[in-house]
């Protein structure tokens, strides 16, 4: 596992697109009716989950085909094609719920919890990428500690702003609900995982967030927050007491089937997720044209699974 | 648009129309138009109709019917098995006499008209007319209010020459009604009981207009989908339905009301208190060739006659329809139903001296319950005599679960005592596609054709309903006459173009992510080589 550079050009381009079209997103909504406000967590959702997702689990897929034979190259793509993208994600991911639920609780607006946890969060983000492609972040503990503070604040706002709204009423929301938990138990992961490994805090590879082990990793995954705590209090503890617990697979490529599985299993509940969404829109303004252009960008987005293959060779 | 479709439409001109190819549901035109257009007058009386330009001599036509058979004394030439006539020479002719025969089971037909006068320049100078006849007898609306209204006005705007009759039992109540303060006409004459009952729960305004005319002046048709499965018609027809009848009221901001005195306007207050604004409804500005008979209290109808309360009664022929638009609560009696159950909206309010919250310049309707859409919220500002001026928050219960239940001389019964009801009366008539059940002829076209309760204020639903009812009687499929409009729903309207850009995009993602990998060796994929993405040393992450 090296340190390898994540932001080429590319990324670079995608960030600023992501970052800019959501904050002129979440402005667009702050005093648009239910209705557009509702239109406007559709585009995000797709985008996160339809589009960002599906390109990352794509270029994934091309990944492990191209590089299969030479670890070194597939790690330094697989985290410039895969980890960023996905983890990139959050930004819509998380806008589109925090313009979901304000929209829901109207005329009610959210708890100013809510509001401190969000903008706690977006502060958290921006630092930790400031520390991230910087030389401030390299062997400090600081980074660390902001690493983990990150990931607990999202938990916690996402599971705050899903409890201080109207309660899940239909599948949509069910499956909403579900997918965005899930995406929280990976995004837990890599934020447990991206600061430490410059850090003089070797052990925290050998946490059980990198386990590997399928049915074990799997139930990490689902116990996250207790695992994330778990860790949280291993790390003020300067990681002593830590079983090691080696992974059984020593190859590179294809290493994390608890990921993997989990993983797809997101991507398909957020799938249900967005597509029962754009339904229910329908049913409730009784319009098409919204849906139909929300269901042609999450086309285009699944799209990725033919054309970043045909590409990537 | 209009002419781009003509164009497309252009065949060749000829003294004879032997070789004219006549175009079938549309216009035929010669090629080579003179850019000023003919006026051509069409009138008819029956199926029989004379066409003409006016002020010169016609040359040349052609006239086609959709359906049906089109016969002329006028030396002509048939084409599309006798639904087309175009002129065998070109021999000047004042005018052109045209009979439309029916076939078996048409209801009605569409005739294009084009007359060609001659050429200018070498090219024709020409102009066109479109004519819709009816198969069907005399249609007799009962009830003027927003139903029986936007009824007649569907009739007459697409078939002018039909037989159409309105009987309003109230009397008109003038222009001045829609010039003076909407507060003097809030409420209003509301001294009729409906149900002949002691409660005043049942008094409802009996005028032309009807209850649209008294009422708060808002413009709330709900969803296309809701409509639709209300009246049991698909989402296209029922957005059709809304569409037209918006386009006979004037609305904005989602009230129907105009400013008396601009720009000194009050889009604020609620009507009772609205001393700026004048009231528009469906009534106002009516067609004045509407044959509308006031003071007609009808009292009951059934397939073979209409009687009156004066002993009037008129006989009904084979092909008269009648539309029932008395309002949901008087249609049933006229049908002789003396217990009868129906819908209705409650409503509960909250008044403030001042509230935060409130930072509005226009009356605001919020809608918190999206899943269900069940609620309302009308919030404006209201004048108290001696009390002064407060804000008022209007909480409407739109989705009730418990159907009233009325009884001619009975009292008012409301199910929820704990709100008001908002007169929404709704749902009291059984039928398929507005025709009443156990009858041919008789149709429902007002609020009591609502099945199911919706997120909506009654008077634009009603008037779909009495649209729909102008179809059914007609015997024309809904929006079949009409170009498809354009989607008109209160929520959402249209994604704007800063909606489509922001939505379309983040497609630039995929396209960035499908060329950050081609091979940079490949001279067609030069475009990776920008850099290497080896090269780049920023970040770091081990996941």
């Amino acid at each position: 596992m090296g340190s390898s550079g994540f932001l080429d050009p590319f990324n670079w381009i995608v960030l600023v697109i992501t970052v800019v079209l959501t904050c002129y997103i979440l402005a667009m909504s702050w005093d648009a009716p239910k209705s557009e406000a509702m239109y406007l967590h559709g585009i995000l959702n797709v985008a996160a989950f339809a589009m960002m997702v599906a390109i990352g689990i794509s270029k994934q897929i091309a990944l492990v085909m191209k590089w299969k034979k030479n670890p070194e190259k597939y790690m330094t793509q697989h985290k410039q094609r895969h980890t960023f993208v996905n983890a990139l994600a959050m930004v819509p991911a998380y806008a589109a719920l925090y313009i979901g639920q304000r929209a829901r609780s109207l005329p009610d607006k959210l708890s100013q919890a809510n509001q401190i946890l969000a903008i706690a969060l977006v502060a958290l983000v921006t630092l930790n990428f400031f520390l991230c492609v910087s030389s401030l972040g390299k062997s400090r503990k600081l980074s660390t500690y902001f690493a983990w503070g990150t990931g607990a604040v999202s938990a916690a706002s996402t599971a705050l702003l899903i409890a201080d709204g109207p309660p899940p009423e239909n599948t949509h929301h069910y499956l909403g609900i579900t997918a965005v938990f899930m995406y929280q138990a990976i995004l837990l992961r890599f934020f447990v995982s991206y600061a430490y490994e410059e850090d003089d805090m070797k052990n925290a590879k050998k946490t059980h967030f990198r386990e590997g082990k399928t049915l074990q990793g799997l139930a990490w995954l689902a116990f996250s927050p207790i695992a994330y705590l778990g860790d949280g209090a291993r790390m003020l503890r300067g990681w002593t007491g830590v079983r090691a617990t080696p992974s059984k697979s020593k190859k590179a490529v294809g290493k994390y089937l608890d990921h993997i599985i989990w993983g797809f299993a997101t991507f398909g509940v957020a799938l249900g997720a967005v597509f029962t969404g754009i339904a229910l829109y329908e049913e409730w303004y009784g319009t098409e044209e919204h849906t139909t252009h929300l269901f042609a960008l999450a086309g285009a987005g699944l799209g990725a699974f033919v054309i970043v293959p045909l590409s990537s060779f | 648009m209009f002419f781009v479709a003509l164009a497309a439409m252009v065949t060749k001109g000829h003294s004879n129309g032997q070789a004219i190819s006549c175009t079938d549901g549309a216009y035929t035109f010669p090629s080579g138009v003179d850019s000023s257009l003919e006026t051509v007058t069409t009138t008819c009386s029956g199926y029989d109709c004379t066409t003409q330009i006016q002020g010169k001599d016609t040359k040349g036509f052609v006239i086609s019917t959709t359906h049906g058979t089109i016969s002329t004394t006028t030396a002509r030439i048939s084409k599309n098995s006798n639904r087309c006539i175009v002129h065998k020479n070109n021999n000047e002719k004042s005018s052109i006499q045209f009979t439309w025969n029916p076939g078996q089971g048409d209801t009605f037909t569409s005739i294009y008209i084009t007359l060609v006068s001659g050429k200018n320049g070498g090219n024709h100078k020409f102009g066109y007319n479109l004519r819709r006849l009816s198969n069907v007898g005399t249609v007799y609306v009962v009830g003027a209010g927003p139903g029986g209204l936007a009824a007649a006005r569907w009739i007459h705007g697409h078939f002018p020459d039909s037989q159409l009759k309105v009987y309003e039992r109230g009397n008109d109540p003038g222009a001045s009604w829609y010039t003076r303060p909407i507060s003097e006409t809030s409420e209003a004459n509301m001294a009729h009981n409906v149900m002949q009952s002691t409660s005043t729960d049942y008094n409802l305004a009996s005028m032309v207009g009807g209850q649209q005319n008294i009422n708060g002046a808002v413009y709330a048709p709900g969803t296309p989908k809701a409509l639709a499965g209300s009246l049991g018609i698909n989402v296209s027809e029922a957005r059709y339905l809304q569409h037209t009848a918006s386009t006979y009221v004037h609305h904005k901001d989602h009230m129907m009301w105009q400013c008396i005195n601009p720009p000194d306007c009050d889009s604020l207050s609620f009507a009772s208190s609205n001393a700026k604004m004048a009231r528009r409804s469906i009534a106002y500005d009516l067609p004045g060739d509407i044959d509308l008979e006031t003071g007609a209290d009808v009292q009951y109808v059934n397939d073979t006659a209409i009687s009156f309360y004066n002993d009037t009664v008129i006989t009904l022929k084979e092909k008269d329809a009648v539309i029932l638009a008395a309002g949901a609560l008087v249609s049933p009696q006229l049908l002789g139903e003396t217990e009868f159950d129906g819908w209705n909206h409650y409503y509960g309010f909250k008044q403030h001296f001042a509230h935060d919250d409130f930072q509005y310049d226009k009356q605001t309707f919020l809608y918190p319950d999206i899943e269900k859409n069940e609620t309302e919220l009308n919030i404006g500002k209201i004048a108290i005599p001696f009390q002064g001026n407060f804000w008022l928050e209007i909480n409407m219960s739109m989705l009730p679960s418990i159907r009233e239940h009325h009884v001619v001389g009975g009292n008012y019964t409301n199910p929820y005592p704990d709100l008001s009801q908002a007169w929404h009366f709704a749902g009291t008539m059984n039928h398929t596609r507005s025709k009443i059940h156990n009858y041919t002829r008789l149709f429902t076209g007002d609020a009591g054709a609502l099945k199911t309760p919706f997120n909506c204020h009654t008077s634009l639903p009603a008037a779909a309903a009495g649209i729909l009812a102008a179809h059914a009687a007609m015997g024309v499929p809904v929006g079949s006459l009409d170009a498809v409009p354009p989607t008109k729903a209160i929520k959402p309207p249209e994604p704007t173009v800063e909606e489509l850009v922001v939505t379309y995009s983040w497609a630039s993602l995929l396209a960035i992510y499908a060329v950050s990998d081609l091979n940079p060796g490949s001279k067609k994929k030069a475009i990776a080589a920008i850099e290497p993405i080896e090269q780049a040393v920023w970040g770091r992450l081990v996941f």
